[in-house]
């Protein structure tokens, strides 16, 4: 059993603080993946499981084993990495087997290792073949039997499959998850790919400026993130903001107002805080009763569409000045919603949206904290101003 | 610490370089156990001037060897490299690390994990004005160092055209990973090897593919143009994560006069040291007794490098203990700049290294 624990893990470099009090508790087996912007300390966090990196403070526990000090070749992980290093001289049952052979295994356990990796990861028949004779994918598989023969404790995995093309990501995806259920061990996998983490894993942990934000499973992240950034940062696209404060009606802002009552959710008069909907959520009025408690209809103009195939992005407008090359969703007098593909919409077209209150997140501006998932009714009526926008309110 | 003479050394890789270890290996306190090299003459060579046995197949040096140096062609390396730390042996490995960053970083991976232990051929450390610049640089004499010029230019001195050294295949670049490798590395080991967060640099070619190169003398034979695909000289500007920089200038060949000099300058002092001519001087100020500039000049016992550096390899090898100086992840640091400046070239821009 190898659970993996990182207690107050520090890692400062001159003056930049790369990872900022690191709590974590992995369990055997789990699937956890780190996901993050560029620079969120996630690789870091990576690095110091793996012994690659010495923290400033802090313990990393695999199993019972404190870890902290120990080298990377004594700490029973095997890692895989973005770069897949094969040593081009050797050939697939090489390059499979040389880790084996650094630790003076047996040649009949070096054997039958490899013979068992290489059947995991379906490289049977292939053992001669030199990495230059290999596709991209089959060489991604071969680095991971080598990580694979090892019997690891923990597999680090830091963006294995960034260097593959689309397609190929998608199906090594599954060879990994199946790998996973196969292996029954404890992976760690870093990425900055959204789709790889919400489909892999049983927990993401999301990271930013080297603290951890929320570790949940990916549906939690998603439908119940703990703060600001873990809203915007998880879904593609990200989730419409509206900074606005708390009044006596409930939500308020220049454009948009929801009633409920202060009250349930320890909101006092004045508070500073933003709604969160992702576009999903924002139904055509004609289509209200999708949603499973509507707000009251808002008018608004279609700017710029983007038909996906499946579904129809549309960017609508609240505000007059606003023009077509205003894109982000999150612009001021913006609201990006997603629409059946099958939907007559145009451009510069005066629509009506609802809001899902159900659906509908409060956060804290100033600190960020989620404060609620869902306005429920408690007998007030959701309305939106006479002017109805809906934006920030800067 | 003291050798062991009944450490066995042997030597992969039979060409200059190799005989070169070789002949300092002889008057060590250790026994010289034999030499690979794919080639026969080689082999037939090494063995008549040494006395010793010479092996097409370096696992059977391995089984009479302790340690080994890898003095091969830079692109094979990584083979000896692997196999030797495989095989349970220390191992001195001709500097550069590797022929591309890549390799380079393969062997730091076997590196970590292996017995044995990996030392890079930097000898220019072992040299005694150096050992003195790195003393004062530990006392605090310099205060903080902050900026390094570090010049590695000969007006002319292509090395044997049409050899390993002038194919970007075999040797993984030119001027810049030959010996702009040496400059790069005194310039890290000067600073405590910082981690460098960008490379602007660009790399020429102007004299070695030229049919009418002039030259007065060559290290080799020189085959004329045909074949040379590496830099002949480069310049180069590193920058540190806490903002310490490094002026770099390389050539294998230029119309100006030749340079091998260090500029160091440091918050309370700074130093000059010719490496051609061993000369080195301190650049200070005081107040004390009026204000004043001092300018010490820094005599040494001129020393072969080479042979310091085997000494240090050997000691190591002797008790066990993995060498402090000129380790893996150094020289792999040394492989990113040097890999930063042909990127930098060939984009044309500067890249930030992770």
């Amino acid at each position: 059993m190898a659970d993996v624990k990182l207690e107050n893990i520090v890692k400062q470099y001159e003056d930049v603080t790369a990872v900022d009090d690191m709590n974590l508790d992995i369990k055997h087996g789990e699937f956890v993946t780190f996901v993050g912007p560029s620079g969120c300390g996630k690789s870091t966090t990576m690095e110091t499981i793996a012994g690659l990196t010495k923290p400033t403070s802090g313990t990393v526990m695999i199993g019972e084993r404190d870890v902290t000090d120990l080298p990377p070749k004594d700490r029973g992980i095997s890692m895989v990495f973005q770069n897949i290093a094969l040593f081009p001289h050797m050939d697939v049952y090489d390059n499979i087997s040389f880790g084996l052979r650094l630790r003076k295994y047996d040649k009949s356990e070096i054997d039958r290792r490899v013979e068992k990796a290489a059947e995991v990861v379906q490289l049977n028949g292939m053992m001669e073949r030199m990495p230059d004779e290999m596709s991209g994918g089959q060489r991604q598989r071969v680095a991971i039997a080598r990580a694979i023969v090892r019997n690891p404790d923990v597999f680090l995995m830091d963006e294995p499959l960034a260097n593959l093309d689309a397609k190929l990501r998608v199906h090594m995806r599954t060879e990994l998850q199946r790998l996973h259920k196969e292996l029954d061990t404890t992976i760690i996998y870093v990425t900055h790919d959204q789709a790889e983490a919400m489909t892999m894993s049983d927990r993401i942990a999301v990271i930013n400026a080297g603290q951890l934000q929320q570790i949940d499973p990916p549906l939690v992240c998603y439908n119940e993130p703990a703060n600001l950034f873990v809203a915007g940062f998880i879904g593609s696209p990200s989730m419409n903001f509206v900074e606005g404060e708390v009044a006596g009606s409930g939500f308020t802002s220049d454009d948009v107002k929801v009633s409920f009552n202060p009250s349930d959710y320890n909101l006092g008069r004045g508070k500073d805080v933003t709604l969160g909907v992702r576009p999903e959520d924002v139904y055509l009025a004609n289509n209200s009763r999708e949603a499973a408690d509507p707000t009251v209809p808002l008018t608004a103009t279609t700017d710029v569409l983007e038909p996906m195939g499946n579904e129809i992005f549309a960017y609508l407008t609240f505000d007059e000045d606003a023009t077509s090359s205003m894109t982000d969703a999150q612009l001021p007098g913006q609201l990006l919603i997603s629409v059946d593909p099958d939907t007559e919409i145009e451009e510069d077209q005066e629509i009506e949206v609802v809001l899902d209150r159900s659906k509908i997140h409060l956060f804290d501006t100033a600190g960020g904290k989620a404060l609620t998932h869902e306005i429920t009714d408690t007998g007030a009526t959701s309305t939106a101003g006479a002017d109805a926008e809906v934006g920030t309110d800067d | 610490m003291s050798i062991d003479s009944s450490v066995r050394v042997g030597i992969v890789g039979l060409g200059g370089i190799g005989h070169h270890h070789a002949e300092r290996l002889k008057e060590q306190a250790v026994t010289l156990a034999g030499g690979v090299d794919i080639s026969d003459g080689a082999r037939e060579r090494f063995t008549e001037r040494f006395d010793v046995p010479a092996y097409a197949d370096a696992e059977e040096l391995y089984t009479v060897c302790d340690a080994v140096l890898i003095t091969t062609p830079n692109r094979f390396h990584e083979e000896y490299a692997v196999s030797a730390l495989e095989a349970g042996l220390d191992v001195m490995l001709e500097k550069p690390l590797a022929h591309t960053l890549e390799s380079a970083e393969r062997i730091a991976d076997v590196a970590h994990e292996a017995e044995g232990f990996c030392m890079v051929g930097f000898n220019n450390r072992f040299g005694n004005p150096v050992e003195v610049i790195k003393q004062y640089q530990q006392d605090g004499r310099f205060g903080e160092l902050t900026h390094i010029e570090a010049n590695y230019i000969r007006r002319r001195g292509v090395p044997g055209r049409g050899s390993w050294f002038t194919s970007k295949a075999v040797a993984g670049g030119g001027s810049v990973i030959d010996i702009g490798v040496h400059a790069i590395d005194l310039a890290l080991y000067f600073l405590d090897f910082p981690d460098v967060v960008e490379v602007s640099g660009v790399t020429r070619s102007e004299f070695g593919n030229r049919e009418d190169y002039t030259f007065v003398e060559m290290w080799g034979e020189d085959a004329g143009a045909e074949g040379f695909d590496v830099d002949d000289s480069a310049s180069a500007f590193i920058r540190t994560a806490d903002d310490k920089t490094i002026s770099l200038e390389v050539a294998w060949a230029t119309n100006r006069p030749s340079n091998n000099e260090f500029v160091l300058r440091g918050t309370e002092a700074g130093a000059h040291y010719d490496r051609a001519s061993h000369e080195l001087t301190i650049y200070e100020a005081a107040k004390h007794g009026g204000d004043h500039l001092s300018d010490s000049s820094i005599e040494t016992r001129s020393n072969d490098t080479h042979k310091a550096e085997q000494t240090y390899f050997l000691e190591h090898v002797s008790t066990g203990e993995t060498p402090a100086r000129n380790t893996v992840e150094q020289a792999l640091s040394v492989q990113r700049v040097m890999d930063g400046i042909y990127r930098s070239s060939e984009t044309g821009r500067a890249v930030q290294l992770e």
